[in-house]
C-alpha cells in the first residue's frame, strides 16, 4: 500500500469501523441463532419480510426510524461539541408529552396545530438540555451526571405525576384509556400512503433534521466552533469561543432533537396519539446506540436509524412459529454492535495486522510504543 | 574506580528514527555526569533506557560490571538504580509519607492487611534527616512548594536505596535560589558516594554541578568533557554540531554582541496596553496578581521575567480576557476594556500565543484551514477560507503544505507556525506570547523570535513570558519581574544580569 | 413510633441492592473508572442470581451466581475501558445496552418466563417481625457490612491506598512500578461484584421473582448515591438509605391516602433522589467533588 492510499484508507476509518462492528455483530448473531437450532436464513428473510414487505411494514420500519434519527442526532450534535448527551430519553418523554398536551388542548387548523406541538415539544427537551448545559456551564457539572439525573426526573415526572394526574384522559373511563387524552385530529401527521400504513410525514422531518444536522456541523460557524470546542475547550477559550454558551446552546438543540423525535412519534400513531400510562420504550438510550454506531455523523445515523428502524419493525416476524425466534434479536445485536464499537481499538488490531508490517517501510516514524511498565493490552 | 553504571553501546530507534545510537559511558560512584543536548537529541530515552522504562534495540547495561537486562523500571529500582522525573508523579491527597512508600508500603498481612503508617512516617523521616531534605511526613502534598514536592519525588527514590540517582530537567521549574539549593543537594548526594545522572540544558548550572559533561546530538554521545576548564560555548557547539548556528541557552559573551538584533527603530511612540493596579486569583482562588501595573508601547517588546507560579500565566490570561480582574483597569489603545472577554480583546487586536500548543492554542483534531478560520470572526465561506489558508501556509512555511491535514499531524515547530500565523497574521496591536520556543529545536526557535520582532516592527506591542533569561535578553526591550503576584523591579535588556534578574525573581529586591 | 418502625424495616428490606450497586460504583470511581454500566450489571446481577436459584433450587448459589454474573460484566467493562481504550461512558453504555437485549432473549429462551416474569425463586433466609411482615436480614447484613469492609480497606490497607491513589494520579502509581491497568482491571472487577451482588438482592431479597423490567433505573440511582455520598463507601451507603426512605415514605403517604397524597404528586416524591444529587452537585447542598482521575483513560504516554 503506497503512503498515500493508506493515509485516505485511514482517513475513511472512522466511518468505515462502524460497519465493520455492525457487520461482525450481525454475523455474531447469526451464529448463535444457528446455534440454537434455528436458520439465520429464515431470520433474515422474516426481517426484511417484517421490515420491508410492503407498506405496512415500511410504515411500521419509518416510524421507528424517524424517532431514532432524531434520538440518534440529540446525542450526535452535542458529541461534536465534546458534550455527551445522555438525556435523551427524558427529552424524548418530555417531547412526547407536550405534543400530547399541546395536540388535544388547541384547537387549530392541522398545520398550525402540528407547528405548535412540535415547537411546545421542542422547547420542553431543549429546556431539559439547556439545564445541562447550564449546570455544566456556571456550576461545573458533569453532563453525563445530570442529563441521566434529568432522564429519570423527567421520566418520574411524566409518568407518576402528569400522565396520571393533570394531563390524564378525563372523559373515558380509565380501564380502556390510559394514559392521557388523544390528540385531535388536526394534530394527526398526514399520511402519505393511504390508511393501511402508517407510512407519514414524520420521515420527511427526519429527513429534514438530518440535513439541517449535517450542514450545521460542517458549514456553519456555529458548527465549527462546536467542533473546535470539542476538538479542545482550552483552546476554544483561547480564541473566544464563548464556551459556555456553546455548550448550552448544543445541549439545548440536542435536547430539542430528541424531543422531536418523541413528537413525531406520537403525532405519527406511534402510541395511538396519546401519551400512554407506563411508557416504557427505550428510544433515547438507543439513540445513544444509533448515534455511536452512526460514528457521530449526522449521515451515519440517518444510516444507523434506519438500519435499525427497519430491524426493529421486522422483528415481530421473528416469532412467527417457522423462524421461532425471540422479538429482542435485533436489540442483541444492537448491544453487540455498540460492545464492538465501543471496543474499536481491538478491532482495528485485527484488521491492521497487514498494514503493521509495512508501517516501516512508510515514510512516518512510528509512534514510540508505550513504555514496559505498563505493557499493551 | 570501578564504575558502578555502564552503557555499553546502546541503541534504540523509534520507526525510522534512531533516537540513541550506540551511547556508551562509565559512570562511577562520587561523581556527577550531566548529559546535555538539544531537544531530540535523546537524553530522555536514554534514561529511559538505563532506567528500564524502555529496552534497549541493542548494547548492553552493566551494573557493578555485571550485565543486567531490565524487565521493568520496578527491576531496575531494585537493583538500585532511581529517577526524579521531569514531571512530578506525586498524588496530591495523600502525605509525604503515603506519597513515599507507595507501591513499596511496609505491611503485615500481605497487601489487604494493615498499613504501617507509622513505620513509614518513621522511616521516610529518618532519610529525609540523614539525606539534608527537612520536610514533614504527615504533610499533604497537595499543600506542599514545588521545590518540597521534587524534595518529596528525591526522597522517594533513596527510600528505595537508589545508589544511581538520575534527573530530568530537575530545574525547569525553579528559581535561581532554589535551583542552587538542588544543585547543593546533587552535591551531597555525589558526596555521599551515590552516582548522579543529571539532564539539563542549562549549560552554566551543568558546569556548576556536574564532574563530567557527555554531550548527546542525535542520538550520538559526541563527546564527554571533564566539567573542570570546560567552556559553554565548546558544548553549545557540540550539541548543534554546526558551528554557524546561534549559539543559544547560554550566557552571552557581551551585552549588544554580535549575536544581539540591529537596533529597533520605533515609529510613533504610542501606549498600546495600559494596565493599572491589576488584581486577580487563580484557579485555586488564592491572590494571583497583587497590583501590577504596566504599560507597553507600540514597537515594543517586553520580557516578563520569574519563578513559575509567580502570576505570569495570569497576567497573560489577564491580557487576553480569559481571567476576570477582581480590581485594577485594562486599557487597549485608550480603550477600557477591563470587563472584556477574549472575544472582545480579539476584535481589538489581542494576540495570544498561549503556553501549550497544541491543547491550548490550536485544534489537533480539526484541519489546518479550520484552525486558521477559528482566529477571526465571521460566516464560513469554503473557498476563501482554503484560499487563506494556502496564503498563510505560504507565508508561514507550514510543512507539509495541504490546508486539509489534521492540525495534531504536524511536528511541534510547525504546529507553532500555524498558531503564529493564526495569530500574528491579523497584524495584531498586542501579542501576549507564553513560552513560545518552548519544546522546539533551535531553528524552530530562532524562526519564532524572528517573527515576534517582525510583530514588533510593524507596530505591535508584544509581551513575551519566558523562564529562559537568555532569550529575554536576547530580543526583548526591558524585562519586568513578577514575584509573588508584584512587579519586583524592571530592568532594560542590556543590564539585566542574571544576578540582579535572580534577586528581584527571588522577591529580595523589592 | 410504630410508623418509624415500619419506615426502618421498609429501608432496610428496599435499600439493599441500591446500597450495594453504589458500593461497586464507588469502589471502580475511587480507581478512575466511572461505572456507566451498573444499571447492565444490576441486570445481570438479577438474572442468573434468579436463573441459578430456580435451577439449583438454592438462594445462596443464585447469590453467588449473581456476583459471579456481576463480575464478569465488570471484567467486561474493565476490558472495554482500559485494555481497548474504550471511552468509559461509551464503555458503560454499551454494558448497559447489551445486558438489556440479552437477558430479554435469555429469560424467555432459558426460563421461558411467559409476560416476561419468572417462577418464584427460592427467598433468601429472613426474620420473621410478626405485624411488620418478614425482613430478609442477609440483604440488610450485607448492605451495613461490606460498606463498612470497603472503607477500612480503602482507608488502612497498602491496597487501599494504590487504589485512592490510581484514582487520583495514575501516573504516581506507575512510576512507583505499581500496574495502573492491573490495579484498575481488578477495581473494576471488584465493582462488578458488588453490582452483582445488588443485583441479585432483587429477585432473591426483595420481589421474591425475576422481572423483565429490572432493575428498572436502580442502577442509575446507584449512580446519584455515589455522587450524593461524595465517592465514600459509607457516604454512598446513607445516600441509598436515604433514597429508600424517601421511597417509603412516598408508599406510606399514597397508601393512606390522606390530604398528603393529594397535595404532593407520586410523580414528586419518586424524582427527589434525583433532584436533591443535581443539587448536591450543583453545589447547592454541598459540593461533591469527584476524585481528581475519575474517568480519564490512563495513557502511559500523555503528560
Amino acid at each position: 500500500m503506497t503512503p498515500r492510499a493508506r493515509a485516505r484508507w485511514l482517513a475513511q476509518e472512522p466511518l468505515l469501523l462502524p460497519v465493520l462492528a455492525v457487520g461482525l455483530a450481525f454475523g455474531l448473531c447469526a451464529v448463535a441463532i444457528a446455534a440454537l437450532g434455528r436458520s439465520p436464513l429464515l431470520a433474515a428473510e422474516a426481517l426484511w419480510d417484517g421490515g420491508l414487505g410492503g407498506l405496512g411494514p415500511l410504515g411500521e420500519s419509518s416510524l421507528k426510524a424517524t424517532a431514532l434519527a432524531f434520538t440518534g442526532l440529540a446525542v450526535a450534535v452535542p458529541y461534536a461539541g465534546g458534550l455527551f448527551n445522555i438525556g435523551a430519553q427524558g427529552q424524548f418523554v418530555a417531547g412526547a408529552i407536550a405534543a400530547a398536551w399541546i395536540g388535544a388542548a388547541l384547537d387549530l387548523p392541522g398545520p398550525l396545530l402540528i407547528g405548535a406541538a412540535l415547537a411546545a415539544a421542542f422547547a420542553a427537551g431543549a429546556a431539559l438540555g439547556a439545564l445541562a448545559g447550564f449546570l455544566k456551564a456556571s456550576r461545573g457539572v458533569h453532563e453525563v451526571i445530570s442529563t441521566i439525573l434529568l432522564n429519570w426526573i423527567a421520566i418520574h415526572l411524566v409518568d407518576s405525576w402528569l400522565v396520571v394526574g393533570p394531563l390524564h384522559a378525563s372523559g373515558s373511563s380509565g380501564f380502556s384509556h390510559s394514559g392521557t387524552e388523544a390528540v385531535r385530529s388536526a394534530a394527526h401527521l398526514p399520511l402519505l400512503a393511504g390508511p393501511d400504513s402508517r407510512l407519514n410525514a414524520g420521515i420527511l422531518f427526519a429527513a429534514l433534521g438530518i440535513l439541517a444536522a449535517a450542514l450545521l456541523l460542517r458549514r456553519s460557524r456555529f458548527g465549527l466552533e462546536l467542533r473546535a470546542l470539542g476538538a479542545s475547550e482550552k483552546a476554544a477559550r483561547t480564541v473566544g469561543i464563548p464556551v459556555g454558551a456553546r455548550t448550552i446552546q448544543a445541549l439545548a438543540l440536542g435536547g430539542g432533537l430528541a424531543a422531536l423525535g418523541g413528537a413525531l412519534l406520537l403525532l405519527g400513531g406511534g402510541t395511538d396519539y396519546r401519551f400512554p400510562e407506563n411508557y416504557r420504550d427505550p428510544y433515547g438510550f438507543d439513540g445513544i446506540a444509533i448515534a455511536l454506531i452512526g460514528a457521530g455523523d449526522p449521515v451515519g445515523v440517518a444510516l444507523a436509524a434506519a438500519l435499525f428502524g427497519v430491524l426493529r419493525a421486522g422483528a415481530v416476524r421473528l416469532q412467527d412459529p417457522e423462524v421461532g425466534l425471540h422479538r429482542s434479536w435485533p436489540e442483541i445485536a444492537q448491544g453487540v454492535a455498540v460492545v464492538l464499537v465501543a471496543g474499536q481499538r481491538l478491532l482495528r488490531g485485527l484488521y491492521r495486522l497487514p498494514l503493521r508490517q509495512r508501517r516501516t517501510a512508510s515514510a512516518a516514524p512510528a509512534p514510540a510504543p508505550p513504555p514496559l511498565a505498563s505493557p499493551p493490552a | 574506580m570501578t564504575p558502578i553504571l555502564e552503557a555499553r553501546g546502546l541503541s534504540r530507534s523509534f520507526g525510522e528514527l534512531r533516537a540513541v545510537d550506540r551511547v556508551s559511558f562509565a559512570l562511577a560512584a562520587g561523581e556527577v555526569l550531566a548529559l546535555v543536548g538539544e531537544n531530540g537529541a535523546g537524553k530522555t530515552t536514554l534514561l529511559n533506557l538505563l532506567l528500564g522504562f524502555y529496552r534497549p534495540d541493542e548494547g548492553e547495561i552493566a551494573l557493578d560490571g555485571a550485565v543486567r537486562r531490565w524487565r521493568s523500571p520496578a527491576d531496575a529500582e531494585a537493583r538500585g538504580l532511581g529517577m526524579v522525573h521531569q514531571h512530578f508523579t506525586l498524588v496530591e491527597p495523600l502525605t509525604v509519607a503515603e506519597n513515599v512508600v507507595l507501591g513499596r508500603e511496609p505491611r503485615r498481612f500481605g497487601l489487604a492487611g494493615p498499613f504501617d503508617r507509622r513505620r513509614a512516617e518513621r522511616e521516610v523521616a529518618e532519610v529525609a534527616e540523614r539525606e539534608g531534605l527537612p520536610i514533614d511526613p504527615r504533610g499533604r502534598v497537595a499543600e506542599l512548594s514545588v521545590a518540597s514536592r521534587q524534595r518529596v519525588e528525591i526522597l522517594k527514590v533513596l527510600w528505595r536505596g537508589a545508589r544511581v540517582v538520575a534527573f530530568d530537567e530537575p530545574t525547569g521549574a525553579l528559581g535561581p535560589a532554589e535551583s542552587e539549593a538542588l544543585c547543593e543537594t546533587v552535591r551531597r548526594l555525589a558526596r555521599g558516594g551515590r552516582a548522579v545522572l543529571f539532564v539539563s540544558h542549562k549549560l552554566r548550572e551543568v558546569l556548576a554541578v556536574a564532574s563530567r559533561v557527555a554531550v548527546l546530538r542525535a542520538g550520538r554521545l559526541v563527546a564527554t568533557l571533564d566539567a573542570k576548564g570546560a567552556e559553554p560555548e565548546r558544548i553549545a557547539r557540540l550539541m548543534v554540531g554546526d558551528a554557524s548556528a546561534p549559539p543559544t541557552g547560554l550566557p552571552r559573551p557581551s551585552p549588544g554582541g554580535a549575536a544581539s538584533p540591529p537596533p529597533r527603530s520605533r515609529g510613533v511612540d504610542e501606549i498600546v496596553l495600559r494596565l493599572s493596579d491589576a488584581a486577580c486569583r487563580d484557579d485555586r482562588g488564592a491572590p494571583a496578581l497583587r497590583g501590577v501595573s504596566l504599560a507597553l508601547h507600540t514597537g515594543e517588546i517586553v520580557g516578563v521575567a520569574g519563578v513559575d507560579g509567580n502570576g505570569q500565566r495570569e497576567l497573560a490570561e489577564v491580557l487576553t480576557g480569559l481571567r476576570p480582574l477582581d480590581a485594577g483597569r485594562l486599557e487597549v489603545e485608550g480603550v477600557d476594556l477591563t470587563f472584556a472577554r477574549a472575544r472582545e480583546l480579539r476584535a481589538r487586536g489581542v494576540a495570544h500565543v498561549p503556553e501549550d500548543r497544541l491543547r491550548g492554542g490550536l485544534f489537533g483534531a480539526l484541519s489546518v484551514a479550520e484552525n486558521l478560520a477559528l482566529g477571526s470572526p465571521g460566516p464560513l465561506r469554503r473557498r476563501r477560507l482554503v484560499a487563506e489558508a494556502a496564503a498563510a501556509i505560504r507565508a508561514y512555511d507550514i510543512r507539509p503544505p495541504e490546508p486539509g491535514m489534521r492540525a495534531s499531524a504536524l511536528s511541534g515547530g510547525n504546529q507553532q507556525k500555524l498558531l503564529l500565523a493564526r495569530e500574528l497574521g491579523r497584524r495584531p496591536k498586542l501579542v501576549v506570547a507564553v513560552h513560545p520556543t518552548r519544546g522546539l529545536d533551535l531553528n524552530a526557535q530562532a524562526l519564532v523570535r524572528a517573527r515576534l520582532r517582525e510583530a514588533a516592527a510593524g507596530g505591535a506591542a508584544v509581551l513575551l513570558v519566558s523562564f529562559d533569561l537568555d532569550e529575554l535578553r536576547e530580543i526583548a526591550d526591558r524585562i519586568v519581574v513578577l514575584c509573588a503576584g508584584r512587579v519586583t523591579g524592571e530592568a532594560a535588556a542590556r543590564e539585566a544580569t542574571d544576578g540582579r534578574l535572580g534577586l528581584l525573581m527571588s522577591g529580595a529586591a523589592a | 413510633m410504630s410508623e418509624l418502625t415500619t419506615l426502618v424495616v421498609s429501608i432496610l428490606a428496599f435499600a439493599p441492592p441500591v446500597a450495594l450497586a453504589a458500593l461497586g460504583g464507588v469502589l471502580s470511581e475511587r480507581a478512575g473508572v466511572v461505572n456507566l454500566g451498573l444499571e447492565g450489571i444490576m441486570r445481570f446481577g438479577a438474572f442468573f442470581g434468579a436463573w441459578a436459584a430456580l435451577a439449583s433450587q438454592s438462594a445462596w448459589v443464585g447469590l453467588s451466581a449473581g456476583a459471579l454474573a456481576g463480575g464478569a460484566a465488570g471484567a467486561l467493562l474493565a476490558a472495554l475501558a482500559i485494555f481497548a481504550e474504550a471511552d468509559q461512558i461509551v464503555a458503560g453504555v454499551a454494558l448497559n445496552l447489551l445486558a438489556l437485549g440479552l437477558v430479554t432473549f435469555l429469560l424467555e429462551w432459558a426460563l421461558g418466563a411467559a409476560g416476561g416474569i419468572t417462577d418464584p425463586v427460592p427467598a433468601l433466609p429472613s426474620l420473621s417481625l410478626g405485624g411488620l411482615g418478614r425482613l430478609p436480614w442477609v440483604a440488610a447484613a450485607a448492605m451495613l457490612l461490606l460498606p463498612a469492609l470497603a472503607s477500612l480497606l480503602l482507608a488502612k490497607t497498602p491496597l487501599g491506598l494504590r487504589w485512592r491513589a490510581v484514582g487520583e494520579n495514575p501516573r504516581a502509581v506507575a512510576a512507583a512500578g505499581v500496574s495502573v491497568r492491573g490495579l484498575r482491571f481488578f477495581a473494576v472487577t471488584a465493582s462488578g461484584v458488588a453490582a452483582g451482588l445488588g443485583g441479585a438482592l432483587l429477585p432473591l431479597a426483595v420481589l421474591g421473582r425475576f422481572e423483565d423490567r429490572m432493575p428498572a433505573g436502580q442502577g442509575f440511582i446507584a449512580l446519584a448515591a455515589v455522587v450524593f455520598g461524595k465517592w465514600s463507601p459509607l457516604g454512598a451507603l446513607g445516600a441509598a438509605v436515604f433514597f429508600a426512605g424517601a421511597e417509603a415514605l412516598q408508599i406510606e403517604i399514597s397508601s393512606s391516602g390522606g390530604a398528603l397524597a393529594a397535595l404532593v404528586p407520586r410523580g414528586l416524591f419518586l424524582a427527589l433522589p434525583y433532584l436533591l444529587t443535581l443539587l448536591a452537585l450543583a453545589g447547592f447542598v454541598g459540593r461533591a467533588v469527584p476524585p481528581a482521575a475519575d474517568g480519564v483513560p490512563w495513557d502511559p504516554e500523555a503528560r
